[in-house]
Formats: structure tokens, sequence, C-alpha cells
């Protein structure tokens, strides 16, 4: 991993974003943001509550779609034609800060159905990924329990495996602890920080700068729908170029 | 009073429950296959289908069966029972469409989103993530408005079908007997009723678990 | 861009429809509904008199019913739920009828139409109207009642000036709604022979048999009285779901 953060021009990034503009109505939400995320990096994006982390990252997998600048995803630019793409759509991973899980049916329904579906595995194959994935997260005795009847940290776990069993090359996390309650986020953050090191593609939207600071590569910092900084986790908490990020570090550092 | 009425006249009553029973099950049928139809299509996102299904939502739900029923009969010269299913599925099938779509709005956009990020087509998201969620919601609604379809088919009674009401009114026209019918018909509802009831909260077990 | 846009259009797009469908009626025998009109408002207004009626008998009586379900002993608390479900269980004619026939055991004379027909549509309103109350009433915190409690008001007096007012501005939509909803139902006095417009509507078409006209008109006024009210209920509260 290391060794691909040095050798910054190998390879075309995983994800490209050049002059990427979004608007919602009047509000204009991603203002010429341009980005590079490098195959098995480690991105985490922080910044003030509406300044456009969840809109970047819904923008990779075209949950939402940018009104101007191009978004270049595993060497394709995306358009309805890329999108239609099952095959693409469940090559990249996706974790909200809740609901994932669908409420209706079991944890090993929920971690098989898209497998099944999308993928065409059948029944016992999809179940014996599942079943060894929810050992390693610690979830095995609760394949046959409904969402309702898990922890939010457990849901979260499941939510994780279950994006893990598309096999997917990126994974996008929206702030995926910030629903929980203290005790549970540590067993989350464990699972991702494996994830990470095992060189998987990541995208976390997160204010534990503690994770960030140990796991991330990059840090990206926004701010009113800017990419205010784009720095190494190490330089951006020692000493950030911006005072925008300095204040807001402040903040969350030391509430 | 004498309770021996309902033991004479219990051949008359029976075909009435019977009635009763055939035209609610083909209304709750009818209304609950067209009102969700109608509760998905206001659900897309196009403002056609939206404003269209809320325009025969207002339009149905603001006129009484009874003025519905008079004008298929009286007016569109339909046959009486004809008239009487259009009447109670058009009028109920507008309840259950907003039943359904505020059903739609109670599941989060996560589910969706995840669903179609997952790599599912559009399609699949709606009949496998959002439907069932859906419905699990809706299950007490839907039960009221089922049971509605069972009260309102007593109007059909008006243009002279013999369901259950009208042989409240036949018993007392004969024999003067009408507290005691109308007692026994209300019983008879009141079952009705909870069977409906019944019957739903065992669906609801066996397919949402409780 | 413009939802704004599109519901004006949308708007116009119906009225257009509408004029073109009133057009191509306009050779039919209106006259008959206008000679007929004296006769079918003062119908009309027959039909609102029952509802109003109807309503305001069964706002005393639902309240009464709704605090005896939320705060009685449990003896009048199920008399209360059993009246409640009985009569939102059975068909709204089957109550008019019960009410008619029973009248000669109960009273020992028969009642005539208007009578039967107010007490039974108060019967189901107040029935009703309980369930709204019981809402409303449950959507007042808790901490409200123990707060007036501790301040020394009794039982009845913070039921009556610290619940009730709450309640009854909660329960405002789902008030007008079954306003609306009772206005329908007034429609089933028919079947007793009171006069009300639904039954003016079947008289004068009897008389004159101009059906298109007369049931045209009816389902016009029906739909303008009610839609005019549920207006009113979106307004207040959005969200709110009509059931009945
Ligand atoms: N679907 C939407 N419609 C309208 N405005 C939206 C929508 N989604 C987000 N926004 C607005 O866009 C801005 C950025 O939102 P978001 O990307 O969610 O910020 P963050 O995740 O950083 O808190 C906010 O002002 C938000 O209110
Ligand atoms: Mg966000």
């Amino acid at each position: 991993m290391t060794a691909a953060a040095g050798t910054k021009d190998e390879a075309e990034p995983i994800i490209r974003f050049r002059s990427v503009d979004k608007h919602f109505g009047p509000l204009h939400v991603l203002k010429g943001v341009d980005l590079d995320v490098r195959a098995g990096a480690v991105v985490v994006v922080c910044g003030p509550s509406g300044s456009g982390k969840s809109t970047l990252l819904r923008c990779i997998n075209g949950l939402e779609r940018a009104q101007s600048g191009t978004i270049t995803v595993m060497g394709r630019t995306l358009d309805d034609r890329v999108l239609r793409s099952a095959d693409f759509r469940a090559e990249i991973g996706l974790v909200f800060q809740r609901f994932s899980l669908y409420p209706h049916m079991t944890v090993l329904r929920n971690l098989t159905f898209a497998p099944r579906k999308v993928r065409g595995e059948t029944r016992a194959q999809a179940e014996g990924r599942a079943r060894e994935l929810l050992e390693r997260v610690g979830l095995a005795d609760k394949i046959g329990a409904y969402p309702g009847e898990l922890s939010g940290g457990q849901q979260q776990r499941a939510a994780i495996v279950r994006a893990l069993l598309m096999n997917p090359r990126i994974m996008l996390f929206d702030e995926p602890t910030s629903a929980l309650d203290p005790e549970m986020i540590r067993e989350v953050l464990d699972v991702m920080r494996d994830l990470a090191r095992s060189g998987m593609t990541m995208i976390v939207v997160t204010h534990e700068m503690g994770f960030a600071r140990e796991v991330a590569d990059l840090v990206v910092f926004m701010d009113q729908g800017e990419i205010v900084e784009t720095a190494p986790a190490a330089s951006f908490f020692s000493h950030p170029a911006t005072e925008r990020a300095r204040k807001f570090l402040d903040k969350v550092l030391h509430h | 009073m004498d309770w021996a009425v309902l033991w004479d006249y219990r051949q008359v009553l029976i075909d009435g429950l019977g009635l009763t029973v055939a035209l609610s099950a083909v209304a709750i049928g009818g209304s609950f296959v067209l009102g969700t139809t109608l509760g998905c299509i206001g659900s897309l996102p196009g403002f056609v289908a939206r404003r269209s299904v809320d325009t025969y939502v207002e339009a149905m739900r603001n006129v009484p069966v009874v003025a519905k029923l008079f004008f298929l009969y009286f007016v569109l010269g339909f046959d009486a029972i004809p008239a009487g299913l259009i009447a109670l599925v058009s009028h109920q099938s507008a309840y259950i469409a907003d039943v359904v779509a505020s059903g739609f709005r109670t599941v989060p956009r996560e589910q969706s989103e995840a669903a179609w990020s997952q790599g599912l087509a559009r399609h699949e998201v709606f009949v496998w993530v959002l439907l069932p969620q859906v419905f699990r919601t809706i299950m007490p609604p839907l039960t009221s408005q089922f049971i509605e379809v069972v009260k309102n088919s007593s109007v059909i009674m008006l243009i002279g079908v013999q369901e259950m009401t009208f042989q409240t009114q036949h018993i007392e026209h004969q024999t003067f007997r009408g507290f005691e019918a109308a007692t026994a018909v209300t019983v008879l509802y009141l079952v009705l009723a909870l069977a409906i009831a019944l019957a739903m909260t065992g669906l609801q077990r066996r397919f949402f678990g409780g | 861009m413009g939802e704004r846009r599109k519901e004006v259009l949308w708007r116009l797009a119906l009225l257009a429809i509408l004029g073109f469908v009133a057009w191509s009626l306009r050779d039919l025998r209106w006259s008959v509904v206008w000679e007929a009109s004296p006769f079918l408002l003062r119908a009309l207004g027959v039909s609102w008199l029952l509802t109003i009626v109807s309503v305001a008998v069964g706002m005393v009586a639902g309240t009464v019913l709704a605090a005896a379900r939320l705060y009685g002993p449990p003896g009048i608390r199920h008399l209360a739920v059993g009246y409640i479900e009985l009569i939102r269980a059975v068909p709204q004619i089957m109550v008019i009828f019960w009410v008619f026939f029973s009248a000669p055991k109960l009273i020992g004379m028969k009642l005539s139409a208007w009578p039967a027909g107010i007490v039974a549509l108060s019967m189901i309103a107040s029935a009703y109207l309980a369930e709204v109350i019981r809402a409303g009433l449950a959507s007042v915190p808790r901490i409200q009642h123990e707060t007036a409690w501790s301040s020394g008001l009794g039982a009845t007096q913070t039921f009556v000036h610290v619940a009730l007012p709450q309640a009854l501005r909660n329960m405002l939509p789902a008030l007008i709604a079954h306003f609306v909803m009772m206005f329908k139902i007034t429609s089933l006095v028919y079947v007793i022979g009171l006069i009300d417009f639904f039954r003016a509507i079947v008289l004068v078409n009897n008389r004159e048999f101009a059906p298109y006209e007369l049931y045209l008109t009816m389902g016009a006024v029906y739909f303008v009285c009610s839609w005019a009210l549920s207006l009113l209920v979106r307004r207040l509260d959005p969200k709110y779901t009509l059931q009945t």
C-alpha cells in the first residue's frame, strides 16, 4: 500500500473527478471538484455538515448525477449506459449511516440476495461465502436473525459483509459509525481497518479522526462544496495547510 | 321479542350472508389489485403519473358509494351485481391507493439506493425490496380498508340485490321482526370483520414475522 | 425545472378537460335541474343539517366515550370499547335500520324518519369521533397532565382545561375529515325515507326522468362539498391520510 502511494503516476487512478459541478435546484453543492484516487488507497473525507461529502460519495456510484464535469470510475466515464450496467454498480460497495440492511430479510438472505440475483450464484455458493465472512466479523450466530434484532454495530458489520460479498473493487462508507453508541463504534472500525489492510480501495466519510490518522492514506477536507485541502493523513493532522481546515480540526478534536 | 323468526328465515339469512361474502370477496380482491397498482404508479417519480393517481383518488373519495352505485345502475345501465362491484372497487381502490402511497413514503430512501447499488434493476428493487416493506407497514390500515368493503357492500341492497342487509328489511316487511333480524345480521357483520382481522394478522405473522 | 409550473399546467389541463365535458353535455335538459333547484337546495340543507347535528352530538358523546375508554374503570372502559368497535365494524345502513326497527321495542312506538335518522347518525358519529378524540388526547404528552395535577388541579379540571384544548388543536384535521365522512354517510338516510339531497335527486328523477342531468349534478355537488373540506384538511396537515 505504501508502495502504491510512492508510485504516483504508475497507473490511471481508479476514481477521477474533473471539474465536477452538482446543483440541487438553486443550491450549488459541488463546485468544480477535482479528485484522484489510486487503486488500493484509503481516502477519508471530512468537513462540516452540509459541505457536500455525501454528495461527492454518491456521485461515485451514480446515486447522484453531476450536471457538468466528468467522473471516471474503474476506467469508465459515468453516463447512463455505464450506470445501467448491473456489474458496474455491483463492483462499488456502499454502506450508509443506517437503514442499509433490508429489514424484511434475515441476515443470511440480506447477504445472499444480490449475489444470487445479480451474479447468478447458486444458493449453496452464496450461503457458503456468507457464512465464512460472517464468521470472520463475529456474526456467525446472527445468521438467521432479522436486522431489527441486531444492535446498531452488528447491523453495520453485517452491511459491510453484504457489500463485500459482491467482490467490490471500491468500498464507499457514508458516516458508518455516526448513528452508533460509542461502545459499538470500535467493533465497526475494527472491521473497516482490516478491510483497509487487505488493500481495498475505500472512500470513507467520517468524523472519526483517530481512524483517519491511523488508516487513511489521504484526507480530503471539504467545505461549502469545495475540496479545500487534500493531504496525506499525517501532514493534514500535524499541520493543516488552510485556515478553514485548522478551525475544523480544532472543533472536532477538542469539542 | 321473537327470536324464532331467525330460525324460520334461516335460509334467507344464509343466502344473504353468502351473497355478502361473495360480493365482498370479489370487491376486496379487485380494490386491492387496482388500489395497489394505482398506489405504485402514484409513487413513481413522474409528475403526470403521480398527479393522475391523485386526481382519481380525489374524484372517487369525495363522492358517496351510493351516488356511484346509482349512476352505474340507473344512468349507465349496468346490471345490479356488476354495478355494485364496480362501485365498491372504484371507491375503495382510491383509499387503498392512498394507503399504499403513504406506505412507500415510510420506506427510507437508503433501501432502494442500497439495492440499486448492489446491481439490482429498478424493477427488481421495486418488487423485492420496496413492495414487501410497504405491505409490512400497511397491513393494519389495509385491514380496515377490507372491512370497509364489507360494510359498503350493504348499499347494494338499494338496487335490489338481496344481500344480508336487504334480508333485514325483507324480514321486517314480512313479519315486523326487523329488530331481531337486524340484531342477527349485525352479529354476522361483526363476525365477518373479525374474520378479516384474524386472517390479516395471520398473513402478517406468516410473511412478516409478526 | 418548475414543479410549480407543472402544477399550473396540470390544473389548466384538468380545467380544459372539464370544460370540454361540460361543453359536450350542453344539449342535455339542464332546465330540469334548474327548475328543481329550490327543492334540491332545501334537500342539500337537510344533508348539511344532519351532518352538523350528528357531528355536534357526536363530539359530546364521543368525548365521553373517549374519556371512558382512556381513563374509565374496567367495566365502563369495556363498554365504551365495545360500543365504539361495534359501530365501526357494522355497515352504517345497519345502524340506521337497527335504530329504526328497535324503537318500538325500546320506547314503545315507531320513530319517524327524522328522529331515527338523527339518532342513528349521531350514534355513528360518536363512535368515530371517540376514536379521533382518543388519538387527540393520547397526543397530549403525559408530562402535561402531571404538571397540571401537581399544580393542584383536580382530575376533571385537568381534563377540561389542559388535555382537551390541546387535544382539540391536534385533532382538527381528523375532525374535519370525519365531518366530510359524515356528510357522505347522510346519503344513507335514503333507506328510511328522509328527503336528503340524495333522495331528492332520486325523487326528481322519478318525476322528470333526466338521469344524466340529475345524477351528474349529484356527483358534482357531493364532490365539491367534500373536496373543499378535504383541501382544508390537507392545508392543516399535509401528511394526513383519510381512511373512510
Ligand atoms: N436530494 C437533495 N435535494 C436537495 N438538496 C440536497 C439533497 N441532498 C443534499 N442536499 C443539500 O446539499 C448540501 C450538501 O449535502 P450533503 O452532500 O449531504 O452534505 P454532507 O454529507 O457534507 O453533510 C446540503 O445543503 C444538503 O441540504
Ligand atoms: Mg452526509
